[in-house]
Parts: structure tokens; sequence; C-alpha cells
């Protein structure tokens, strides 16, 4: 019990580099501008390798070039429960009609103190979505939604993307619009989902610059 | 204790997070809760009354306060059950029935760990089913049997926040079980594979002080049987990292279409063993894990070659930093699936010796490695059990949810009559339907149902714009559209019946309840009955069956007798006071009352008054309430010891619509200062001289007799079936009574008979 009851989970400072990369089309190579970038240093803990927190959020949107860029960070200190994953920092990037791209390290655990990005310099290359508008909420609802959920969940960081929660917000109207029945959840839902916790992140998420 | 402390916690690893969730949110809207695609089971699903699963209307809290819909509880829960030490019970070996114990064979400090562990852990069906006599740790408040009491208790409190508290338990926990379904399809699960490692531990060892010896030493054990899962972690990368699509469909839904497999699992724990049909026992005797690479079955074919350049061929994510020109050894299987049967599947990769790192990233040229399991193998995995782990985790909510009954009206076509009078009523719930009459049929595939209890719930929301005037209905001048309707839903539980073996027939049985704690009010909206049996159900002895009629809301029906006034039909066609024209006499109408039939095939009308009054004076009426299915019904009028010809009518709803709003299906109709929905009424015409003779006459229906001298007139407001919601409202001439004296609603004459 000793070991419990002392500083279990200590404190880590850690640090990243800056990271530029590009985002294009997968098909024809030209640049997506107005591409969403969610960056995350995300944390596991316990058992069962479950997300407990987030080191680090950040966000960007591609430019005409599709480049985008996040600066450097740290050192910042990490206390609490859990580990950076060696895949730190994992991407997502969210275009409208475009399959979301991700990306990752690969590299050994644990994620050293002070992170670099093997996407750094590198092209993200997006696919067009081929399906019905029905198919591409459901898609996103499989792939995205639990990650935003998490963001959400495991500490609040919803303040620290909310320009990609209005694109999602924007997207999921669109396609309600254009007669989808699949729900994907707009930026009141997750709000109302999580607001015991957040508060009501509806307002800032609707004041965003998606 | 240092050591369990440090220990314990570090054994365990299944599906990860995001990929429950996924299993899970597929499950869902695959089982009965989804209704998928198939109409007969959204069929089922309506008779359950549940909402859409992706409701944003109909949300509720989870164990963390998030507020969600069915859809995220189910996830969610699949992603709690993991918190803390729960997944210590999350381990079951079909083979011997064993939770998750240390095999001396794999780990030096098995001595310690073995008896400590088994002491700690329950095996997950035990666990999940709650019926362990061990001391849980920790504290199970999610199990089956949690499950039934949180459904039951969703279903039939009246508080409704705990109602609600309760319904968002009952998907969480739903959840939280299906997660342990989905353990059982990861071989490591089911074949006491203990994949050793802890984020937190590894987080605390690799910052150790070496002033803390006691850690220190801690440290020095883990690190001997640290032993990371590869297989889930590489799952969980596959969509998580690299966004790319798992195997999850293919495996239809356990206890869906096919009546024929509700006898093969018949009991809970079947889900995960029963003679081979189980989850546990496909996974655990079809496929190897990293650390039970020697134990079969699997019975494993002659080794074979296979390039590393073919194998890595369009690969996601790509091989690494490998060569390519390098070979790797397999050894196939084949898959038996003794829940479906069939013949024998390939596993072309079910082992695997190479000198490459799991995920192919990278290789040690020199290395010696033991057979063992990588991102191939891990595919072939991928395509036989996350499927099944859908399958059966539908299956699963298929199963709680399986129980079936049918309502049917009684014989008579309505469910329910109450007396609208308003003495000694003034608050609509008191002079409610205290009495509900229903046939009920068992219509559960394969299963009786057998002795428990049976409680019928009516739910609804309440009109807060009601009169006794009918003045806040819709149409009537104090309604204002959806501020009537209170948004909380209500419910009133009847009295519980004991059923015995047998009384819940696969015919239908009439059964009646009363509801002596608050009746079915006259301003309910939105009303559905549900009938909530539980008990015995097949081979399970504590079941819930659940079945839910959607009937029409309160429907008013009156008598009115307005021979206080004359109609002149040969002259102005208006209503005068008497005397006139050689009329000074009002008509007293005796022996009221209302039957009413079905219009089906094989039913016959009323041949006798249900709801009856002796006398109706002139100036004076009566009104009454019923409720029935939305379907055409029979009336019948009796007066003066005859029976009127039927009057076909069409019970109304009035309820919510996201469309539409809160509207009923016509609007009441004002008449003599009061609002009225069905009305007959008796009045008088210049003509008729003779103080009685009966000549019943439609108007509705266009009729033009009149050869009597006192005319008996029905008036009937109905939807026309093709017009959608315009309704048949007859106004002017004899249905004009505003130049009469109004009526007061409290005067309404109180029904002295009620034969229901």
């Amino acid at each position: 019990m000793a070991v419990v009851g002392c500083d279990w989970y200590g404190t880590r400072s850690f640090s990243a580099d800056a990271i530029t990369a590009y985002v294009v089309d997968a098909d024809t190579g030209a640049p997506i501008a107005g591409a969403n970038v969610l960056a995350m240093w995300v944390m596991k803990s316990g058992l069962e390798n479950n997300t407990t927190n987030y080191a680090m959020v950040m966000e960007a949107v591609t430019d005409a070039n599709g480049k985008f860029e996040l600066p450097a960070w740290g050192p910042k200190n990490v206390s609490g429960r859990g580990q950076i994953t060696a895949l730190a920092p994992l991407f997502i990037i969210l275009k409208s009609g475009y399959s979301q791209g991700r990306g990752a390290n690969r590299s050994a655990e644990p994620a050293p103190f002070h992170m670099t990005s093997d996407w750094n310099g590198k092209t993200f290359k997006l696919t067009r979505f081929d399906g019905t508008p029905d198919q591409y909420a459901d898609y996103l609802g499989t792939y995205l939604i639990g990650d935003v959920e998490s963001l959400l969940r495991n500490g609040c960081h919803g303040m620290s993307f909310l320009r990609f929660l209005r694109a999602l917000d924007l997207l999921s109207h669109e396609l309600k619009a254009r007669g989808v029945r699949t729900l994907l959840a707009d930026a009141q839902h997750l709000s109302d989902s999580f607001a015991s916790r957040c508060g009501p992140i509806v307002q800032y998420v609707r004041g965003a610059k998606p | 204790m240092l050591v369990i402390a440090t220990v314990l916690p570090t054994i365990v690893h299944a599906y990860e997070q995001e990929t429950h969730r996924e299993l899970s949110r597929i499950a869902a809207n695959e089982s009965i809760l989804g209704g998928a695609a198939l109409p007969v089971m959204q069929d089922k699903r309506d008779r359950l009354g549940l909402p859409p699963i992706t409701s944003n209307q109909d949300r509720y809290v989870n164990s963390k306060g998030d507020l969600r819909s069915i859809s995220e509880l189910i996830q969610d829960g699949a992603i709690f059950e993991d918190d803390g030490l729960r997944s210590l019970n999350h381990f079951f070996d079909p083979r011997d029935g064993s939770a998750l114990h240390i095999d001396p064979a794999h780990y030096p400090l098995a001595g310690i760990l073995g008896v400590e562990i088994g002491k700690a852990s329950t095996s997950s069906p035990d666990w999940t089913l709650g019926t362990s006599a061990k001391t849980q740790i920790p504290a199970q408040e999610f199990s089956y049997l949690d499950l039934k009491n949180y459904y039951f208790d969703a279903l039939t409190n009246r508080d409704g926040n705990k109602r609600k508290k309760s319904a968002g338990r009952t998907f969480e926990t739903m959840g939280r079980i299906i997660h342990h379904i989905q353990d059982m399809a990861q071989p490591q699960h089911v074949r006491n594979d203990a994949h050793v490692s802890d984020r937190d531990v590894d987080n605390y060892c690799s910052d150790i002080s070496p002033d803390d010896q006691l850690g220190t030493l801690a440290c020095a054990a883990y690190a001997l049987i640290r032993n990371p899962s590869v297989y889930e972690s590489w799952t969980l990368d596959l969509t998580n990292t690299y966004g790319q699509k798992l195997p999850l469909d293919g495996y239809a839904p356990i206890y869906g279409t096919d009546p024929t497999e509700s006898s093969i699992l018949t009991l809970p724990r079947m889900f995960w063993t029963n003679g081979g049909k189980g989850m546990a026992d496909f996974t655990s005797t079809n496929f190897l894990s990293d650390g039970t690479m020697d134990q079969s079955p699997p019975d494993l074919g002659a080794p074979y070659e296979q390039t590393v350049a073919s194998l890595c061929n369009g690969a996601i994510p790509a091989c690494g930093n490998v060569d390519f020109s390098r070979t790797v050894t397999f050894r196939p299987s084949t898959v038996i699936d003794k829940f479906r049967g069939g013949a024998p599947m390939p596993n072309p990769y079910a082992a695997s010796w190479s000198i490459f790192t799991p995920d192919f990233a990278d290789y040690s040229p020199n290395a010696n490695p033991p057979w063992t399991v990588n991102r191939f193998t891990f595919a072939y995995d991928h395509v036989y059990l996350l499927p099944r782990a859908v399958g059966y985790s539908a299956g699963f909510i298929n199963y709680f949810f399986r129980g079936d009954m049918e309502i049917t009206p009684p014989y008579e076509g309505i469910y329910a009559i109450a007396d609208t009078n308003t003495q000694g009523c003034q608050n609509p719930s008191a002079c409610g339907f205290g009495k509900v009459r229903m046939r009920l049929k068992n219509t559960t595939p394969n299963e009786d149902i057998g002795a428990g209890k049976l409680l019928l719930v009516a739910r609804y929301h309440v009109n807060d714009c009601y009169e006794a005037s009918l003045a806040g209905e819709y149409g009537g001048p104090d309604f204002k559209g959806n501020g009537c309707r209170l948004p909380d839903e209500e419910i009133v539980v009847s009295e519980q019946i004991d059923i015995a073996q047998g009384d819940i027939k696969s015919v239908p049985t009439l059964f009646e309840f009363e509801f002596k704690n608050g009746n079915i009010p006259l301003n309910s909206s939105d009303l559905v009955l549900q009938a909530v049996f539980r008990g015995k159900l097949g081979a399970e002895d504590d079941a819930i069956v659940v079945s839910t009629k959607n009937v029409s809301e309160p429907n008013f029906m009156a008598a009115l007798n307005v021979t206080d006034y004359v109609y002149d039909d040969t002259g102005d066609r208006q209503y005068h006071q008497l005397p006139y024209k050689g009329v000074s006499a009002p008509i007293y109408v005796n022996n009221v009352g209302v039957g009413f039939g079905q219009t089906l095939p094989g039913y016959k009308d009323a041949t006798a008054p249900m709801i009856a009054l002796p006398l109706l004076r002139a100036g004076e009426f009566a009104r009454f309430a019923f409720l029935a299915d939305l379907n055409d019904l029979t009336a019948t009028v009796f007066h003066d010891g005859i029976s009127d010809s039927d009057w076909t009518i069409q019970p109304e709803e009035f309820a919510f619509d996201e469309k539409d709003g809160y509207t009923r299906s016509c609007k009441v109709l004002e008449g003599r200062g009061l609002y009225w929905e069905y009305f007959f009424f008796w009045h008088r015409e210049v003509g008729d001289t003779a103080a009685r003779g009966m000549d019943p006459k439609s108007v509705a229906d266009g009729a033009a007799a009149r050869s009597g001298r006192l005319v008996t007139s029905f008036g009937k407001r109905r939807i026309q079936p093709k017009a959608s919601h315009t309704c048949f409202a007859p106004s002017g001439g004899e249905y004009d009574f505003s130049g009469m004296t109004p009526f007061d609603a409290s005067q309404a004459l109180p029904w002295t008979t009620v034969n229901f």
C-alpha cells in the first residue's frame, strides 16, 4: 500500500517541437485549403490503457497551399494519471466531402520527454468520400466522434479545438439539411452531453470561425 | 500487500476503449434496439416502447453525469467497464470455468500472484451475471441482475427523476455487459493468457527514485511479468491511428430473425459458454494467443513460408524498416462455428514464426523467436472474431429484450371507460380511468411465460390546459399548443397481478388491472399502455417482458338533451325557446346508455349498454371518456329500452409530433358553451307532436329519413381515412346550438351504471 499512497503518478515535464505539414487531395495532389487539423498528445492510463487525459491539444486550419503549422510547446509539467503514448501527437484531419485523415508516430513506448512528430514536413493525403450522405455521417460517427467525445470526457478540452468543433457542427447541419437520418453529433448535442463537467461549450463553438 | 498493491492492477487488457465503443455502437444498431432494417425487428422494438436509440429528445444521465442517448449510453458502458480494477473480472476460461489466474509455468511470481489474484478476481460470467458468492472487487453495480432491477425501475417507478436515472443505468449496464461478450472474443481473455501491463505502473517505475527501496523491489517484480497485449493495441491502432475499418459486419445478430436460434442460448451464461456454442467457446478453441501458443485446440497444420514482400505489398499501415527478401513461417488452422454450423473455415495465419516485430515495423536479423502472433495473424483473428463480437453482443441485447406479448382490447373494443362528471373530481386525475381491461397473448418465440408478477403502466404527458368544459383541448379557445403539454412524462402503475405458470397463454387472455394509487388521468396525452411482466420466461427464472400499445388518448363522448328548445325544420331552420309553433313541452329520455363493439369480423355490436343513466331531462347532458385502439369502433346508443343503429367511430390521438406539434386528430366543437368530441343529442322539431316515437337518424351518414316524431340525431366527428386529419364535423342547422342557454361543465350528470 505504500506504493499506492505515495506520489504514484508523479509530475513530469514534457515539450514538443513545432510541426509543419501539408494536406492534399489523394487523387489530384492539389492542396486542400480550410481543412481542420487536430493534434492530440494522448495520455493513457491503467489496466486497460484507457485514455484519461491529454497532455496537449492543438488545432490548425490549412492555408491555400494546404499547409498547417503547430507551434512548439513546453516544457510543460504534466501530473496525474497516465503516460503520453509514443504515438503522440495523433492527428485527425477533417474536411467536408473527404474521408478523415489520420496520422501518428510509430516509435517505442513510452514517449520521450521531448517529442517530435514523424509527420513534420510530411503530407497527409485525403481521399474523397465515395458514398451517400447517410454513409458519410455514419463514417464520421464511427471514426471521429469517439475522439471528440474523449477530448470532452477526459479533461474538457473543448476550448482547445473550437474551430474543429465548429467545422463538425457545420458539417452535421449540412448533412441534416441534405436529409441524412443518421445522427452526427452537432455542437449542441455535444455540449448538452458533457455540460455537467464542461459547461455549455456550444456558445463558444458557435462563435468560433471554422 | 506491497506486491498485491503494485501488481494486481497490472494483469489485464481487453479490446481497448475505442474498439469497445465501436463494437457496441454497431451491436446496438443491429440489435432490436436499433431495429436494423428488418420490419419484424421494428415491430418488436415498437412493442418495447423505446425511443430511437439516437434520439436527441430521449437522453438520460450516465453514471458519470453525462446526458446521453440510448446508443451513447451503451457505448459509454462499454468504455466505463474497463475503469479501475473491474477488468480483473474480465477473464473466463471455458475449459474449466476459471477466472483470471496466474499459471506458475509462465510467471516467476506465480506462487504469490496466483493465490492473490485468485482471491481477487471473479470470472467474467459470474461477475457479469452477479452469480458469484464471492465479495466483489470492486463492488459490482452493473451486473445482469442490476440490469433487470434498473430496467424494471425505469419502467415502473412513479418518481420521474428516479425513473430517468434507472433508464440511464439500464443502457449503460447493457453496454458494460456486452463489453464482456466482446472480451470473450479476445483470445487472451478466454485462454487465461494474462497479458500484463499497466501504464500507471509503467509510469511509476520509469521514474522511480533509488531511495524508494520498496518501490524498486515492486517494480523489479513487475518487470518480470510485464507483457502488454500487442493484439489489442494493434486492433486499436488500425482504426484510431491509421483510420482503417475493422471487419465488423457479417455475423447476423443472434436472437434476430431466425427463431430456431432462440432455443440454443436460452440462458444468459450460454452467451459465454454452451457446449462450444458460446462466444468464449468459439474464441478459446479456434484461436491462439501470445502466451498460449502451445495450447491446443486449435490444431495447427504444417508450417509453410510466405515472403515478406508478398505480405507487405499494399499493407496498411505500411511495413517499416524490414528486409522484403525474407520469409515468414506460418501454420494454418481451421475455424469451426458450432453455433451456426457450416463447413470449417480456413485460417491460413493461425501462428507465425518470424524475426520481425509484430507490427512489421522493424526486425532483428539474428533473432530466434518462438512461435507467436503478429499483425497478419491478427488480421484473420479480426475477420472471424470481430463480427462475432458484434453478433453476440447484439444477440445479448436481443436476448434481454426477447420477451414479447401482444396486447389487444377486450371483446368490447375499449380498454377503459370513465365518467367525466366533475362532482367530486375537479382534479382530472381523480376522475380518470381506474380500471383497464385488455387481452394479453404470449408471442415470445419458443418460450413460455411462467410464474411471476404482472403490472400495467400507463405513460403519458399531461395536457395542462385541460378543463372540464374541454375548452383546453385541441381546437378549444384555451388550448395553447405545445405550451400545454407538460414536458416530463408521467406514469401510473396498476396493482400487481400474481401470475401462475400458464396464465399468460399463446392465445389472447383477458386481464383486468386496477389503479388504486392514481387513475389514468382524463388530461393525459401521448398515452401508451405498457404491460410489464417480471418472472419466469423459458428457462430464465427472472426475466422482464414488456409490451407497449399506443392507444387512443381519452376520447370524450356526450349525450345531450336539447328538447328544451325546438328546431324549426320547416321555417328558419333554427332552434327556438318553448313554446314555439305549438310545441310547448320538452321531452325526457329514459335509460340512456352506450355500448361498444369492434368492427372486426366475428365481433358483434353491443347488446347492452356499458355505461348508462336512468333519465336525461331536457337541458341536461352527461359525458364519459374511453380508451380504445386507434382502429374503428362501433358505438351503440341505448335509450328507452331500445338499441340504436351502429355508429362507427374512429378514436382520436392527441400527441406531440415534431412536425405537427401538439395536436389532436380533430378539433373540439363548441356547443351550448361547452366543447365536444363525440356527442349524440336528442332534439325536437316543429313537426314532432307525439311525446315518443323513436326513429334514429344518423346525420353524419346523411340519412334523411325523418318519419318519426322524435328524432335522435348522432353528431359524430371522424377522420376521413384518406384526408389526413380533416374531420367530418356537421355544423349549422340542427347542430347550431348558439342561441341556447349555455351548459355549465359542472352540471354534467353522473352516469349511474358502468358495466365494465
